[in-house]
């Protein structure tokens, strides 16, 4: 007997060429008691294509969350329309949920008076998976993150990064194409998130799309093939990490570990803007061009210096001067 | 004095606004119509007294149990109960001076059963004994203060509280002989009923409701107001012994 | 059975359902162990009945057999309407945003969630009537317990799906949810016949009466336990079982209208 579900997905499924995700201007108000209504997002226009990894980053009420819940349908767009495998989000929202896993960080979502197990058995019946595929399933998926020893364990005595890895099951329990995750590793220590983090890049590497909301700039960079900034609601910049971090062009970064009287002569020449020491020693020279970096290494090579790297600026500044001046220019430059 | 109005300015505005806490305020016109229909129905009017009283003295109860435990129980649950207990106020008067604004706030419900009976049912209760009345309720009051300032403190001490909570409505009620007198119950009942202040409460208020002459209300309100008393500094002596615990542990809860 | 789960999508509801009724139970489960359920909350539900059964006996003669059998019944009532507080542990759960999102029913979840307190209610109702009923002298027959216990369960589904509805009506005014409950029970013990026959309150509030749940299944229930079942009672259950599914149709109409629009405006329902 085959699952019902693919009964209903069999005629319309789309082709591989279509996205996995695309919204065009979407836009969403909420209205509030007394005043004008708050806008949440802007015009955001978003495509993921199938099997990416895409990040959605940007501060706390840039209005990522909001973005989630419409593309999980749960929320309607005021205006605008979008797609989720080539149905519409407004209108098709019956063919979009058998489709979709949903995992939201934090402590909710959960049924903490059951088990790990009956956890994932619910959630198996919501997706209405048969109760034999149910318990095959939810053995798998136990073992795969980790959670066989602790199965018949009440969630209400986990960690919080087990109850994370078993959200993560849970949004996966009905093997859906697309992955939506809002800051799964929110909350977690740094461990906790890093085992989380290789968990969804192996559940991405099975040819799921995986959209991740975060404003970790790590994870994104770590994660992501591309990302999305947003911030008050609009889109900022959409590119791979790497790109985005040219398009900060002016500042270059030199690496090298050297003493202080050297350190006074390198701030001294032209075009180094300061130097910072970091974490492990060494010091970061950032300078304002091309020309500036050639005269950094040339000037410490020639003194003697061996260790010397040069860098693109992380996406924490990308991110920083991105969402600064986000409100005034957009580069967006699809 | 300052502790005992901020606290209780702090309670009123938190029965106020959280609207559960106005339960009572809701059920009990709604019980008061119940128990004057039964009256009606029989065709009983001498029993006008009880039927008025009994909604009375179940509001009263009932809400001082409900906020004594739920405050607590509220404060547990947003981790504002350690801060409160560890700070350097008095816990037991700050429990204390809860729980009375909310008693005082319970009495309201003889207003509305008073209103049930005249516009609901065209009855005007007669008072024959009104000082009687005034003093049986304040005591009355005092006696619930005492009781919700022992419910408090159970559920500071323990977490299996709540189902005590809910376990001693009706039976209290019942053995407080709020509408039958403890006299209707049996026998092996009267000596257990007489330690609920309740039993007191009601004998005394329905006979202030009486023509008949009440006869040693002294000693009456007397009984009232030592039970509650007792019961009081029961509540403030468990009180003490918690928090003592608490700095010594670090945890509330005595288990 | 088979031919149920012969059908995919009934299949489907079944489990659902049955997983969230243990969800339900799970959390159940953490207020009561059997000792304290029976040492403190049958003992409190056999007092509420004790309560109105010795007022009953100081009113006049019949009077506590009517009103020991009319508060054992709403007790098991009072236990439906309980539903409306547990429907809104979903919410303290953050856990209907997921479900709406997923492809069933949040609806059937909501119905499944607080199954529980049929099994409860339904035990303080009878107990309430095994103990106390040949204390007010209440003739009992294996036949008239059979009968009764079958009603009692009618009477708690009934009550159920009221409480459901009120349940959705207020799912997210948590705090509410307790009003709105104790208050619905104490006018079910006005018009509804526990207290006083419907024809003591007046017209209005006896028609009013008659579209609730317990009115009906209670009639019955007294027929039965006078020794007089017969046609009568079963069409008094067939009202009944009408009452209860417009109820329970109802509460779905709120829930489904609440989920869309929500799905709008953006309510804070699902938004948590």
């Amino acid at each position: 007997m085959t699952d019902s579900r693919n009964g209903t997905g069999g005629l319309t499924r789309p082709g591989q060429g279509e996205p996995a995700v695309e919204t065009r201007g979407l836009r969403r108000e909420y209205r509030t008691r007394r005043g004008p209504a708050v806008v949440a997002l802007d015009d955001v226009s978003v495509t993921v294509e199938q099997g990416e990894v895409h990040g959605l980053l940007g501060p706390n009420g840039a209005g990522k969350s909001t973005l989630m819940k419409i593309l999980s349908t749960v929320l309607l767009p005021t205006s605008g329309n979008g797609r989720v495998l080539g149905h519409d989000l407004a209108t098709e929202h019956r063919r979009i949920r058998p489709l979709l896993g949903i995992v939201f960080g934090g402590e909710r979502g959960l049924y903490p008076r059951l088990t790990a197990r009956q956890n994932l058995r619910y959630w198996a019946a919501l997706y209405g998976l048969t109760t034999r595929n149910a318990v095959a399933r939810t053995d798998a998926l136990l073992d795969e993150l980790g959670l066989a020893e602790r199965a018949d364990d009440r969630v209400e005595t986990f960690s919080v990064g087990m109850r994370q890895r078993l959200h993560l099951a849970r949004g996966i329990i009905g093997d859906p194409r697309v992955l939506l995750l809002d800051e799964p590793t929110n909350g977690l220590d740094p461990l906790a998130a890093r085992q989380l983090r290789e968990l969804i890049l192996r559940l991405a590497g099975e040819g799921r799309t995986v959209l991740l909301a975060t404003h970790d700039l790590a994870e994104a960079e770590a994660l992501c093939d591309r990302v999305t900034m947003i911030n008050h609601g609009r889109v900022v910049a959409a590119e791979a990490p790497r790109t985005l971090a040219r398009l900060v062009p002016r500042q270059e970064r030199v690496r090298i570990r050297a003493e202080e009287p050297l350190l006074d002569l390198v701030r001294a020449l032209p075009g180094t803007l300061g130097t910072e020491p970091a974490d492990d020693g060494t010091t970061v020279v950032t300078v304002d061009s091309k020309e500036a970096v050639g005269r950094v290494l040339a000037f410490v090579v020639e003194r003697g210096v061996t260790e010397v790297r040069t860098e693109l600026p992380g996406l924490e500044e990308v991110y920083l001067q991105l969402v600064h001046r986000g409100e005034t220019r957009s580069v967006v430059n699809r | 004095m300052s502790l005992l109005a901020a606290a209780g300015r702090f309670q009123g505005r938190l029965v106020l606004t959280h609207r559960d806490y106005l339960i009572d305020l809701v059920r009990t016109p709604l019980l008061a119509a119940v128990f004057l229909l039964l009256i009606r129905h029989n065709d009983r009017p001498d029993l006008l007294a009880n039927g008025l009283l009994a909604p009375v003295l179940m509001g009263v109860w009932s809400m001082a149990m409900l906020i004594s435990g739920e405050v607590v129980d509220n404060d547990r649950w947003l981790g504002t109960l350690e801060l409160q207990i560890a700070a350097p106020a008095d816990f037991a008067r700050v429990v204390l001076s809860r729980v009375w604004v909310t008693t005082a706030i319970s009495l309201l419900t003889v207003l509305e059963v008073a209103a049930v009976a005249i516009l609901g049912f065209g009855t005007v209760p007669d008072v024959p004994h009104p000082g009687v009345l005034a003093v049986g309720l304040l005591a009355t009051a005092v006696a619930t203060a005492g009781a919700a300032t022992l419910m408090a403190a159970l559920f500071v001490a323990t977490r299996t509280a709540r189902t005590f909570q809910n376990s001693l409505s009706y039976p209290v009620l019942l053995l407080g002989g709020v509408f039958a007198p403890l006299d209707r119950l049996p026998e092996w009942t009267h000596p257990i009923g007489r330690l609920v202040y309740l039993s007191w409460s009601s004998d005394l208020l329905r006979d202030a409701l009486a023509p008949a002459a009440v006869t040693s209300a002294p000693a009456r309100t007397g009984a009232i107001l030592g039970l509650g008393l007792l019961t009081g500094a029961g509540g403030r002596l468990l009180l003490g012994r918690v928090v003592r615990l608490v700095r010594e542990n670090g945890t509330v809860g005595l288990r | 059975m088979s031919r149920t789960a012969d059908d995919p999508r009934t299949g489907r509801r079944t489990r659902v359902l049955g997983w969230a009724a243990r969800a339900g139970a799970a959390d159940y489960g953490t207020v009561f162990t059997w000792k304290t359920w029976l040492l403190g909350w049958f003992v409190r539900m056999l007092a509420q009945v004790l309560f109105f059964a010795t007022i009953g006996n100081l009113l006049g003669p019949g009077q506590a057999r009517y009103l020991l059998v009319g508060n054992a019944v709403a007790l098991v009532a009072l236990h439906g309407v309980f539903a409306t507080a547990s429907t809104t542990w979903e919410l303290q759960n953050g856990t209907l945003p997921l479900l709406v999102a997923s492809p069933s029913s949040p609806a059937l979840v909501l119905v499944g969630r607080s199954l529980f307190w049929l099994p409860d209610g339904v035990a303080c109702g009878l107990g309430a009537v095994l103990i106390l009923g040949p204390v007010a002298g209440l003739p009992l027959t294996a036949a008239s317990v059979a009968l009764l216990t079958v009603l009692l369960v009618l009477v708690a589904v009934t009550s159920y799906c009221l409480g459901l509805f009120l349940g959705s009506l207020v799912l997210t005014a948590v705090d509410l949810r307790n009003v709105v409950s104790n208050a619905a029970f104490t006018v079910m013990l006005i018009v509804c016949g526990p207290e006083v026959p419907s024809d003591a309150v007046g017209p209005v509030l006896a028609g009013f009466g008659h579209l609730l749940p317990l009115t009906h299944g209670l009639l019955a229930i007294r027929e039965v336990l006078a020794g007089e079942a017969g046609a009568h009672t079963a069409g008094l259950a067939g009202w009944e079982t009408l009452i209860g599914a417009c109820w329970l149709a109802a509460a779905l109409a709120v829930l489904g209208l609440r989920a869309r629009r929500s799905r709008r405006d953006g309510a804070a329902l699902f938004l948590t």
